[in-house]
C-alpha cells in the first residue's frame, strides 16, 4: 500500500526527531533551497545565535561534500557545462535537547583509510588544537584533491558543539558507504 | 580602475570596491558553488591595485554574517594580501564586524586578525536594527 509505505517512512523520521531530510541527487539548487528554509525553521524555534549558526553552517559543508566528494554520481560530459550529479543522503533534526545533522555517501576505497585517519585525527583535537589546524591548512593552501578549502571537516568539528562521530562499511567492490553525525 | 558594486543574496556577499577612495566592504552571505568563479575576477583586481599602491591609504570593512570554509581559503588570501601592501609603506585598516552574540564571527575576526603584522585590525560588535 502506498500509504503504508509513505506514513512509515514519515514516522521512522519523526519517531528520530527529523525536520529536515533530503536523499538523493544533491544540487546546489537545493543546497540554498535547504539552507533558506533551515533558517526560516531556527528562526521559529528560537534557537540562539551560536546553535543557528552552527547547524546552518554544518549543513552547508556536509551537502558540499556531498556535492564534491559523492563517489555515486552520474555524469554526462556532453552538456555545457557539464552536468555531474552526485547522490547522498542528509538530516537535521533535534533529539534530547540537541541539535544534529547527519549525511551519508559513498567514498571510493582507496579514499577511506585517509578520511577514517583525518576523522579520527579531528576528533581528538580540542578547540584550540582545531583552530590551529584550521589555520594552518589556509596558511599552507589546498591539499591535493581538495575542491575547496580543505578545512570542512575541521570547520564541522568546531561547529559541532557537542561532538561528532562517523562510520564507515564496505558497500560493494568499489566503494565504502561514509555516515557523519554531528551534534549541535 | 573601474569601481566593483555586486548586490548580496541570500547565498553571495555583497561588495562594495571604491578603488578611488581606497574603500572596500565585503559583507553578508558566502557560500557561493565555486568560490573560484565567485572570486576571482574581483580579487584580482584588488590585489592588482593593493600590490601598485604607493603611499596610500585603504580601509577594508568586513562584515559576514557567514561564510563557509571555501570562503575563509580567499578570506586568508586576502588578509595576506592587505598586510603586505601595508609592510610596502601604506597605511592599511582592516575593520571587522560582527554581530553582538554571534561569537564565532567575533572569533573568526580575532583569528584572523592575529594574521595581520603590518596592517591595522579592528573589531567592531554591532547590533541589530
Amino acid at each position: 500500500m502506498l500509504i503504508d509505505k509513505i506514513t512509515s517512512l514519515r514516522d521512522h523520521l519523526r519517531m528520530d526527531g527529523v525536520s529536515f531530510c533530503f536523499t538523493g541527487f544533491m544540487t546546489e539548487e537545493l543546497l540554498s533551497g535547504i539552507a533558506q528554509s533551515l533558517k526560516k525553521k531556527l528562526e521559529l524555534e528560537k534557537a540562539d545565535v551560536t546553535t543557528s549558526r552552527g547547524v546552518f553552517s554544518i549543513v552547508i559543508e556536509m551537502s558540499q561534500n556531498i556535492i564534491r566528494y559523492s563517489a555515486e554520481h552520474e555524469t554526462s560530459a556532453s552538456e555545457n557545462p557539464a552536468i555531474d550529479l552526485r547522490y547522498g543522503v542528509m538530516a537535521v533534526g533535534q533529539t534530547d535537547g540537541n541539535y544534529f545533522v547527519s549525511c551519508g555517501n559513498l567514498v571510493r576505497k582507496e579514499d577511506a583509510e585517509r578520511l577514517s585517519e583525518n576523522l579520527s585525527h579531528i576528533q581528538g583535537l580540542d578547540k584550540k588544537a582545531l583552530k590551529a589546524l584550521y589555520k594552518q591548512t589556509l596558511r599552507d593552501g589546498p591539499p591535493k584533491g581538495s575542491k575547496g578549502a580543505g578545512v570542512g571537516f575541521v570547520e564541522i568539528a568546531l561547529r559541532a558543539t557537542q561532538g561528532f562521530e562517523f562510520e564507515i562499511q564496505d558497500s560493494d567492490d568499489a566503494n565504502v558507504f561514509f555516515a557523519l553525525k554531528a551534534i549541535i | 580602475m573601474e569601481n566593483i558594486k555586486i548586490e548580496g543574496t541570500d547565498r553571495l556577499p555583497e561588495i562594495d570596491f571604491n578603488f578611488g577612495l581606497g574603500q572596500f566592504s565585503i559583507g553578508g552571505y558566502s557560500f557561493p558553488e565555486n568560490v573560484k568563479v565567485f572570486y576571482d575576477p574581483v580579487i584580482t583586481q584588488l590585489e592588482d591595485y593593493l600590490s601598485s599602491l604607493e603611499g596610500g591609504e585603504v580601509i577594508f570593512n568586513i562584515s559576514f554574517i557567514y561564510f563557509h570554509s571555501s570562503t575563509a581559503q580567499i578570506v586568508y588570501n586576502l588578509f595576506d594580501a592587505l598586510d603586505t601592501c601595508a609592510a610596502s609603506g601604506n597605511s592599511v585598516t582592516v575593520n571587522w564586524y560582527y554581530e553582538t552574540g554571534d561569537e564565532d564571527m567575533q572569533e573568526s575576526g580575532e583569528d584572523f586578525g592575529e594574521e595581520l603584522v603590518d596592517a591595522q585590525f579592528q573589531l567592531h560588535e554591532t547590533y541589530p536594527a
